[in-house]
């Protein structure tokens, strides 16, 4: 068994606030792996497709659909088309709660679906329980 | 058997010779008279008894031994013995003692069915005398004299007995050679049940069979049964009376297998007599005539067909019908072979080479082969529609040719059973085969050799006939045409002229150079003048002045050129008006193309062309409309695409905008939570502070933490809550409008009482009912129907009048390409200042005492419009609400572009 490395956690998320409030609630769930934050999809491709990034790993990516530059679904049909990038789960966390867009995520090969719940509560509640997932999970080794 | 038993008795008890028959216990079973006579006793006193018994003897005595030695021998050697000479004495009759006698025995054994010995039979001669005689010379003195002379004379008289018996035995075997060899047939027969007691050869050749001696006529001829003969010999044998048959048809069978043959036969049945005149037998002799009469039979057959074949001839070459002529051919070959039943098929090949016309039949209904298809290009019909020659059939069925074809397989089901099968060719003389004629009959080799040869001579007649009946069809076709145009020809020229006067059209003639020299009755009429005066060029002077000079030009190049003239111009009317006509002229040429005279006509088209004139008019004012109201039609499709667009656009910007105002507002949510967190952390902080010195609280802190900041939160956060709920309700809206429809048939009834299911405990509560009438079907989008009377439904149920008993009302109508329903309260009520106003976004009416974000009606309107439909309300308030909901009974997918 290699040495497993810890899950480097990359969230794509263009709203500050967002980003902000997920980080906040991510760590009060008790996780405090290393959190990479890109708020446009270009920024984020661009890190993760760099040789250094695609090889190392693991990851986990927080997908936001909603971006200035592209749609949050074609940056998962590219993470999900690449050979090394394909393994890392992917928990989409957007504001529509439209299920054919849903079901679009899945069909692309989305591990999680979270919609952003304005009301507060239920909000931290879905990052908690996404923590609990992180913590659980079995990240494959990047090789 | 028992006709045996009874002969043998009588055979026995009538013989002159003495028998007595023992059983082998030597116990005495039965003997003849001649045996009482010789042994003066009575049968009584013999039968049961011993032998030994019977005629008792000293058993130590030599005639003892003698006889029980012969008998036991017979016992024991299954064989025959005999006792040349024993001297046996039997008693007397009264007990008188006993007398001596002399005996020559045979002692013979009979067996029983199973071949084991049963009896003794014992025939026994009385020689007591000639032993007398014998011993007489032999005791004399004259020792040798006169006992040889008793011998010899003894002996000769023997001879000469035996002589005669010689000479009585050639005799018999003469007559009984005569008797065989007899060329007529001859046959005893004795008693009452016809028991053959002899029969010649002649007889035993004719009935095909020998062993028929001690055999009744029934038993030894059964197939003769029932064909009178018995009857014939009881006759003859109860009256006495002699029966003398002259050609008498008899059925026999050579083997018992055979298929009986037909005989004909000369005979006597002679009644013989017994001594007593009593009847005892039939002599039957007789001769076979059947050749004779086959001969004769065959003559007058011969000379009927003979007549036949004159006949059909002299009719057929008579006949010019060609139906008359297959019928007649058809008839005589029925008549010829003895056929059932006999057809000509006409050979006409169809392009699958196979059809056959039925054309006559005979013997059967035409009916009878109604049901069939014609007769294939089977194996067995072929070779006679090819004309390869005549098929004849014992028995078709055995006929390898026989049923190798699909789909019958043989005969089709009711087809008329045939075995005995004749067809022959009908071959014209060009060689053309022109069909077939066909016979058949049930039963089996009825046609034969002599049957060909006929149906040959008729089949060329018949075709000879049919030739001729062609020809003369053919001839008088032609005839008949000839007249028909003829007829034709006069009855145009005739006509022609009638017409020429009566139509309604001008006709004129000129001659080569277009000098007009005729004009119908019709122009003169027309024109209104004279006779005549229009001959030569006039006629232009007739013309609308505007058209002469047209006019005369084109009929001018006609003349040069020879082209079809063809001219509209006006017309001096007798009326003096102009009249529109139609002038067409066309050139007569002779052999040589030179023109020989023109040929035209004037028709008056001024009512049809001031009708066409109309006609163009309206159509162009059609065109025009028909133009403008493609142009609107454009524009209002142009508006409506614009519509649809700025529609579309809508939707995709109320979606685009509740998207993005929502990701703010989560911001907004999470931040302020994050600020209730600081804020109670900030209470906690001022609360010790305030305890550990209040005076260091001022009245504005106080205010601020105390009540400030709980305020603005709780204002933020209910603010945030309203305004999710309304994004939320565009997003639903926005949402419905890019949905696909998917319209499928809908039991509207069906629906809505499914819907009275989910408000069933609301009804309930409140105590209303809900009434569901009978309602028109629709095929539309079933979600979308469903939300509509859902929103509905909910609506009455909520906004029910509180203090009177709930009564909500569905109804529908049917309008033909829409249909009409009809949601019909008792409630509250609509002010009606808010009738267009309920079906805005967000609004609503009335007291505010319900849940809800205004949405539901809006959402209602924007569904049926969506089905392309209309929805209105009228009420009353305090009195209730009617909603009317209008939609197309069906939608397709398309519609919803409109």
């Amino acid at each position: 068994m290699p040495h497993q490395n810890p899950v480097t956690i990359i969230m794509v998320e263009d709203d500050e606030g967002h980003a902000r409030l997920i980080e906040k609630n991510i760590r009060r769930a008790g996780v405090c792996n290393e959190l990479r934050t890109f708020s446009s999809g270009t920024a984020a491709l661009e890190h993760l497709f760099s040789d250094e990034v695609r090889n190392a790993g693991p990851f986990l990516v927080l997908l936001d659909l909603n971006l200035p530059d592209m749609n949050g679904a074609d940056i998962l049909a590219r993470l999900k088309r690449d050979e090394k990038l394909k393994r890392a789960p992917v928990v989409v966390l957007t504001t529509t709660d439209d299920q054919r867009e849903v079901q679009r995520c899945y069909d692309l090969g989305a591990n999680v679906y979270i919609t952003k719940p304005v009301e507060y509560e239920s909000f931290s509640q879905a990052i908690r329980q996404l923590g609990l997932f992180l913590s659980v999970i079995q990240v494959p080794d990047s090789l | 058997m028992r006709l045996k038993t009874i002969n043998f008795e009588a055979l026995f008890s009538a013989s002159p010779n003495p028998y007595v028959l023992l059983d082998l216990s030597l116990t005495i079973v039965g003997m003849n008279d001649a045996y009482l006579q010789v042994t003066m006793r009575e049968r009584d006193d013999l039968i049961g008894r011993n032998m030994f018994e019977a005629f008792p003897s000293d058993p130590d005595s030599i005639s003892h031994r003698q006889l029980r030695g012969s008998l036991d021998k017979v016992i024991r050697e299954k064989a025959a013995d005999y006792l040349p000479l024993i001297e046996y004495a039997i008693p007397l009759p009264n007990g008188q003692g006993f007398e001596e006698r002399y005996w020559s025995a045979t002692h013979t054994p009979l067996f029983n069915d199973r071949g084991e010995l049963a009896f003794i039979l014992q025939h026994t001669v009385d020689v007591t005398e000639l032993h007398r005689l014998r011993n007489l010379a032999k005791s004399t003195v004259l020792s040798s004299g006169p006992s040889a002379l008793i011998e010899t004379d003894m002996f000769r008289r023997a001879q000469a007995v035996q002589e005669a018996n010689q000479v009585l035995s050639e005799e018999r075997q003469h007559l009984r050679g005569l008797f065989q060899q007899a060329p007529g047939f001859m046959a005893a027969l004795s008693g009452p049940d016809h028991v053959f007691t002899m029969a010649n050869s002649a007889y035993l050749q004719l009935i095909g069979r020998d062993n028929i001696v001690g055999k009744p006529v029934r038993e030894a001829l059964p197939e003769v049964v029932g064909q009178g003969f018995l009857d014939l010999l009881d006759r003859v044998y109860r009256s006495g009376q002699p029966f003398v048959g002259r050609s008498i048809r008899i059925l026999l069978k050579q083997n018992a297998g055979d298929v009986p043959e037909e005989r004909f036969l000369d005979f006597v049945y002679q009644p013989v007599f017994d001594p007593d005149g009593q009847v005892s037998g039939i002599f039957v002799q007789g001769h076979d005539v059947t050749e004779a009469r086959q001969a004769e039979e065959a003559l007058r057959s011969e000379t009927r067909n003979l007549a036949i074949l004159n006949q059909t001839g002299a009719s057929i070459a008579a006949e010019l019908d060609l139906d008359r002529v297959v019928q007649i051919v058809t008839d005589a070959g029925v008549a010829l072979t003895g056929a059932q039943f006999g057809a000509f098929f006409y050979n006409v090949l169809d392009e699958n080479g196979e059809s056959y016309m039925l054309y006559a039949l005979s013997g059967v209904e035409r009916e009878a082969f109604a049901d069939f298809p014609m007769p294939r290009a089977t194996a067995v019909f072929q070779p006679t529609f090819q004309g390869d020659g005549i098929i004849r059939s014992d028995d078709i069925l055995q006929d390898p040719r026989y049923g190798l074809n699909r789909p019958h397989i043989g005969m089709p089901e009711g087809h008329l059973p045939v075995r005995s099968y004749l067809a022959v060719p009908v071959t014209s003389r060009s060689g053309e085969v022109l069909g077939g004629l066909f016979f058949g009959h049930a039963e089996t080799g009825v046609f034969r050799q002599e049957h060909e040869v006929l149906l040959t001579g008729i089949a060329g007649q018949a075709a000879v006939a049919i030739d001729n009946a062609r020809l003369f069809q053919s001839a008088q076709r032609e005839l008949e045409e000839r007249r028909r145009v003829e007829i034709a020809l006069r009855e145009s020229e005739e006509r022609f002229r009638a017409i020429a006067n009566s139509i309604d059209q001008m006709i004129w003639a000129t001659r080569p150079d277009g000098f007009h020299d005729y004009y119908n009755q019709r122009w003169y009429e027309y024109t209104g003048v004279p006779n005549g005066s229009t001959d030569g060029e006039a006629w232009n002077g007739m013309f609308h002045p505007d058209d002469q000079e047209r006019a005369w030009g084109v009929w001018r190049r006609c003349l040069e050129t020879g082209d079809p003239y063809h001219i509209e111009y006006r017309l001096r009317h007798r009326s003096g008006e102009y009249r529109w006509v139609l002038g067409r002229a066309q050139p007569v040429r002779d052999e040589e193309g030179r023109i020989k005279r023109w040929f035209g006509t004037c028709t008056d088209i001024h009512d049809f062309k001031q009708a066409q004139d109309a006609l163009r008019e309206s159509r162009e004012r059609a065109l025009r409309t028909e133009e403008e109201t493609r142009r609107l039609a454009s524009i209002l499709a142009e508006r409506v695409a614009e519509l649809d667009q700025a529609n579309e656009e809508i939707q995709r910007f109320a979606y685009i905008v509740s998207h993005d105002l929502r990701a703010p507002l989560v911001n907004v949510m999470g931040f302020t939570s994050e600020l209730e967190g600081a804020q109670s952390e900030i209470e906690r902080f001022y609360r010790k502070v305030r305890q550990a010195d209040p005076s260091l609280i001022d009245a504005e802190t106080r205010a601020a933490i105390e009540s400030d900041l709980p305020e603005a939160i709780g204002f933020i956060r209910s603010s945030t809550v309203k305004m999710d709920k309304l994004i939320g309700a565009i997003l639903k809206l926005s949402r419905e409008g890019r949905r696909v429809l998917a319209p499928e048939p809908i039991d509207m009834v069906q629906l809505l009482e499914a819907q009275r299911g989910s408000v069933a405990h609301q009804l309930h509560e409140r105590g209303a009912e809900l009434l569901i009438e009978p309602l028109p079907n629709v095929t539309s989008d079933r979600l979308a129907i469903e939300q509509i009377f859902g929103n509905l439904i909910d609506n009455a149920v909520k906004y029910l009048h509180p203090t009177r008993a709930g009564r909500i009302m569905v109804r529908g109508r049917d309008l033909g390409a829409s249909v009409l329903f009809e949601i019909e309260d008792n409630g509250r009520g609509i002010d009606s200042k808010d009738f267009e106003r309920i079906f805005d976004l967000f609004r609503r009416s009335g007291t505010q005492d319900q849940q809800g974000e205004g949405i539901g009606l809006a959402h209602v309107r924007a569904l049926v419009r969506r089905l392309g439909g209309t929805i209105s309300v009228s009420s009353r308030l305090g009195e209730g609400s009617t909603f009317t909901v209008a939609l197309p009974r069906y939608i397709s997918m398309n519609s919803e572009a409109a």
